[in-house]
């Protein structure tokens, strides 16, 4: 039996994002399913490691197959360990899996120095990377958003060294390191085309990437509807996502004060519930802005419960002032049956398009015109409902992996056909 | 009889040159040398009061002859005679291989020190070693002159030497009445003597104002002073102010900071930029160069170089430290046999150092740090291929041809953008872009040859500045061969010690350039 070790930046039983939450979904599944799978995760530095290890405690093992390494904490420009040593035993720890497949879902606390280590010393085993986000073109977390607060379109080694103040041989010599690392993978994979297509410009050969979008089972279907919750859902919004700069908190504010200062009253209540940050902290990262009453902070909430939580909603929105790559929320908002309002850039475009609103990126004004176009319209909000997709489940997403790995041919998937297809490339 | 010239010292200062010390009390005395049938009047004659001929008139001479100046006249079978007028002294040939020891040792303090003061302005070369020991002897016993008396107001504010023997100085004097002589200074260590050429009244300093009541202020009263000893210092350094008509003193001793040699091309840029005159702040810099060498060095036997596939990297890392392994893997790959690193930096630092073991860990080739140093390693220890390169450029061209052995003595790898252009391919123009313009280059060769330039203290900041140099000779001699490698794209590292900045923006290499340019100038 083919052993697949999955193995991911972070762990989600200690934190929870996108990709190591894709990560995990894709073991659970494939563990479910009887595979010889291991996964192994990471902390992210080293003050997570002293919080969840002690003296001497290198690795976390939350089950005979599941593990989370101990991070000593990496410069993500480097991205490689500060000491051999870390490295020596990260190698040490994937190799004595005796993978056939190594299936990375990111490289930051791996390190670029495992990576071709690995590669050296086991050079029969099928290497995997699913690019989670940019971090190999973009030295600034990997988001290309200038350092100004600017979206950014096209890395270069000059206009990145004016954007993070270094020299230009430093992003020359990571783009090397980075290249280098990325050839030594047999199948690169991206959530989305718009990250594909970033990795194309920037110099990865035409179809060396395949796309598939994370996986995500649904097992409860979206409530049915009926004219009195699609007028009640009408008037309600809510955002799920962290209170970071980069996920637009504040243009959703700032829309919700123009909705509030309009001069006509709005002809039905409208609430806007925010999840994932409380008001204290909105506060103090915003001090300037003044939320509506009707605008509520909900604070942290279980991931499990997100999708029962979206489908009480009319619309779910993304203001998101960076480019996104395949957020976890859009395939939530898909999996509740709930449309979503989205900026008009990146993996939000890519994919809500179809069934999705989207407003100018960062257009506060925009954003509020664009829900008050839905406002109190139950039938906009059934038209949009009925357009959406259910997102990609994992059983899909195990078909579509081993059709892009040459494990074994797949038929096509019919779960979730992709509906976002980028004109005027040609794969 | 009353004689009108008498002779204390007469001795050789060199194959031609004789000095005559002694006195008379003819004011303007027409005092000749006549050896065999040649009659030389002196070169310079210094005059000078002495205390044993109790009289302030300057009775007192030193005399100086060119024996070269006539025909025959350094013909050692030839009687020397001292003559002023009818008068006529013999000199016997041992005095002049023997009286300057004598003079040092007993000769008045007048004659001693105004023979001192000959030399720190440069009028008479530094002895030999041995009595060299004894002038520095002789000055270091001598009493000393306070820095303020009712005669002058002086301070040394700053002195600095070198570990090669190049150092600066500078301070500031007040005479209180003016005088024909200047400050002299010249700088003493064990055996070594060397002259510091004086800059007086080179930089201002009107905070010097409070003191004009009491002596000469002149608003520039501060002086500057460089020197280069002849070889490296082995012990302490000290700078010997000589002042005007003071010949009963030493002058003013004062030890110099040993500091390292960006220091003393800081200091040197920095008095520069208060001196303005670009001729002086030129002199200043030149003083603490060494002599130029134009000639060829000396090529080592090819079979001196023992093809064991050993090559030895001194590498100027002007990267980030963590890249280092990046660079060394890009080397490694090109080679089957061992590579040792030496890396021109001062210390190891802990990313360097995992850099390092990274790099080995993933090598295919023995890889190895042989030693960590702002100097390269002593050619005899590495008999083999050695390479030097900035980290930027190994990372920028295919390292393969630098690390196998080649037919010439010094293989040249230019980075040069023009060459690639229309009528950029000139050989000669190329030459004269890696040696003039300064431009980034790697080189290989035996270590006879690429390390031999570092076994001496040299002119440079700089490993690359040395290396240029020796490139620039040996292609004049054309036993240096040179390519020029595609500069599009290459992008220079400006980190690693030799990328600091001086002062405003003028680095390292800045400076071995303008260094390059005064010693080709000298030349």
């Amino acid at each position: 039996m083919t052993r697949i070790v999955i193995v991911s930046h972070s762990h989600p039983a200690l934190r929870y994002g996108g990709g190591e939450v894709a990560a995990h979904r894709q073991f659970q599944h494939l563990l479910a399913q009887g595979h010889d799978v291991y996964f192994v995760g990471s902390t992210i530095g080293p003050e997570d490691g002293a919080r969840f290890f002690g003296p001497g405690q290198r690795v976390l093992g939350f089950s005979d197959r599941d593990f989370c390494m101990r991070g000593m904490g990496m410069d993500s420009f480097s991205m490689e360990h500060p000491r051999v040593e870390d490295e020596d035993w990260t190698l040490d720890f994937l190799s004595t899996l005796q993978g056939d497949v190594y299936h990375f879902h990111h490289f930051w606390n791996i390190g670029a120095g495992t990576i071709r280590r690995l590669r050296g010393r086991f050079p029969q085993a099928q290497m995997i990377c699913t690019l989670h986000e940019m971090t190999a073109i973009c030295a600034n977390h990997g988001q290309m958003v200038k350092t100004s607060g600017e979206l950014c379109h096209a890395a270069s080694d000059g206009a990145c060294a004016a954007c993070l103040r270094r020299s230009p041989v430093d992003f020359a010599l990571r783009r090397a390191r980075m290249a280098e690392m990325l050839d030594l993978f047999d199948v690169l994979l991206s959530p989305s085309q718009f990250l594909a297509d970033r990795f194309l410009d920037w110099g990865i050969a035409p179809g060396r990437i395949a796309v598939i979008e994370n996986g995500l089972d649904h097992a409860a279907p979206p409530p049915v509807a009926t004219p009195a919750t699609l007028q009640a859902r009408s008037r309600r919004f809510a955002f799920f996502g962290q209170a970071t700069p980069t996920k637009g908190l504040d243009v959703l504010v700032r829309a919700a004060e123009e909705i509030e200062a309009q001069a006509d009253p709005l002809s039905a209540p409208i609430t806007l519930e925010v999840y994932g940050v409380t008001a204290e902290t909105f506060a103090a990262l915003w001090p300037g802005l003044s939320p509506p009453a009707w605008m509520q902070f909900k604070g942290r909430y279980r991931p499990q419960d997100c999708v029962s939580i979206m489908a009480r909603f009319g619309w779910i929105i993304i203001p998101s002032v960076w480019w996104e790559n395949s957020p976890v929320v859009i395939q939530e908002a898909r999996a509740a049956g709930t449309p979503m309002i989205a900026s008009d850039i990146g993996g939000m475009a890519e994919k809500t398009a179809g069934w999705g609103i989207q407003f100018p990126v960062g257009d506060a004004p925009a954003l509020a015109a664009a829900m008050l176009s839905v406002h109190d319209r139950p039938d906009i909000l059934a038209d949009h409902i009925a357009l959406i997709q259910p997102p990609l489940d994992l059983a899909g997403f195990d078909r579509e992996w081993r059709r892009a790995c040459g494990h074994e041919p797949a038929p096509p998937a019919v779960t979730a056909p992709p509906l976002f297809h980028r004109k005027g490339k040609t794969r | 009889m009353d004689l009108k010239l008498h002779l204390d010292f007469c001795f050789s200062i060199s194959a031609d040159l004789v000095l005559a010390a002694g006195w008379t009390p003819r004011a303007q005395p027409d005092i000749v040398l006549h050896a065999g049938h040649a009659s030389l009047s002196p070169l310079g004659i210094v005059r000078f009061a002495r205390r044993d001929l109790r009289t302030l008139n300057r009775m007192g001479y030193l005399a100086l002859f060119d024996l070269s100046s006539e025909p025959g006249a350094a013909d050692p079978s030839e009687d020397l005679f001292l003559g002023l007028g009818k008068e006529y002294l013999p000199i016997r040939q041992d005095r002049l291989a023997t009286d300057l020891s004598k003079m040092v040792e007993i000769g008045v303090d007048e004659i001693f020190f105004s023979y001192v003061r000959m030399i720190a302005l440069g009028t008479l070369p530094v002895p030999a070693p041995q009595i060299a020991q004894r002038v520095v002897n002789r000055i270091l016993a001598a009493p000393r002159l306070d820095h303020e008396t009712p005669h002058h107001a002086l301070n040394i504010d700053r002195g600095l030497v070198g570990p090669d023997g190049q150092g600066m100085a500078k301070g500031w004097f007040l005479p209180a009445t003016a005088s024909d002589q200047g400050l002299a200074a010249l700088v003493i260590n064990d055996r070594q003597i060397s002259p510091a050429p004086m800059l007086p009244g080179c930089l201002p300093r009107p905070d010097l104002q409070p003191y004009a009541g009491r002596y000469a202020f002149g608003g520039r009263d501060g002086w500057a002073a460089a020197f280069r000893l002849p070889a490296a210092p082995s012990g302490p350094v000290q700078l010997v102010l000589l002042l005007p008509d003071q010949l009963a003193h030493s002058g003013i001793v004062q030890p110099l900071d040993l500091v390292a040699p960006d220091q003393i091309a800081h200091a040197v840029l920095e008095t520069a930029q208060g001196i303005g005159d670009r001729t002086l702040a030129a002199q200043l810099h030149r003083a603490t160069l060494p002599a130029p060498d134009q000639a060829p060095p000396a090529l080592p036997d090819a079979t001196d170089a023992p093809p064991d596939g050993t090559v030895l990297l001194v590498l100027d890392h002007d990267l980030d430290d963590v890249d280092l392994r990046d660079v060394l893997r890009r080397v490694t790959a090109a080679h089957d046999g061992t590579v040792l690193v030496h890396l021109l930096r001062p210390m190891l630092t802990e990313a360097l150092q995992q850099a390092l073991l990274g790099a080995s860990r993933e090598a295919a080739c023995d890889l190895r740090l042989s030693g960590c140093a702002m100097t390269p390693p002593d050619p005899a220890d590495h008999p083999g291929q050695v390479v030097f390169a900035r980290s930027s450029i190994l990372f920028h061209v295919d390292p393969a041809p630098l690390l196998a052995p080649g037919t010439a003595p010094l293989a040249v790898t230019v980075l040069d953008p023009m060459a690639a252009l229309p009528g950029g391919s000139d050989h000669t123009a190329l030459t004269d872009r890696l040696v003039d313009g300064r431009l980034p280059f790697a080189c290989a060769g035996p270590g006879a040859v690429v390390l031999a330039p570092f076994a001496h203290p040299t002119a440079y900041l700089t490993a690359e500045a040395v290396l240029r140099d020796l490139a620039a000779r040996l292609l004049s001699a054309g036993t240096a061969s040179l390519v020029a490698a595609p500069a599009q794209g290459f992008l220079a590292g400006n980190r690693g010690p030799y990328c600091q900045s001086l002062i405003d923006g003028v680095g390292w290499h800045d400076f071995d350039g303008l260094s390059a340019r005064l010693l080709t100038e000298a030349a």
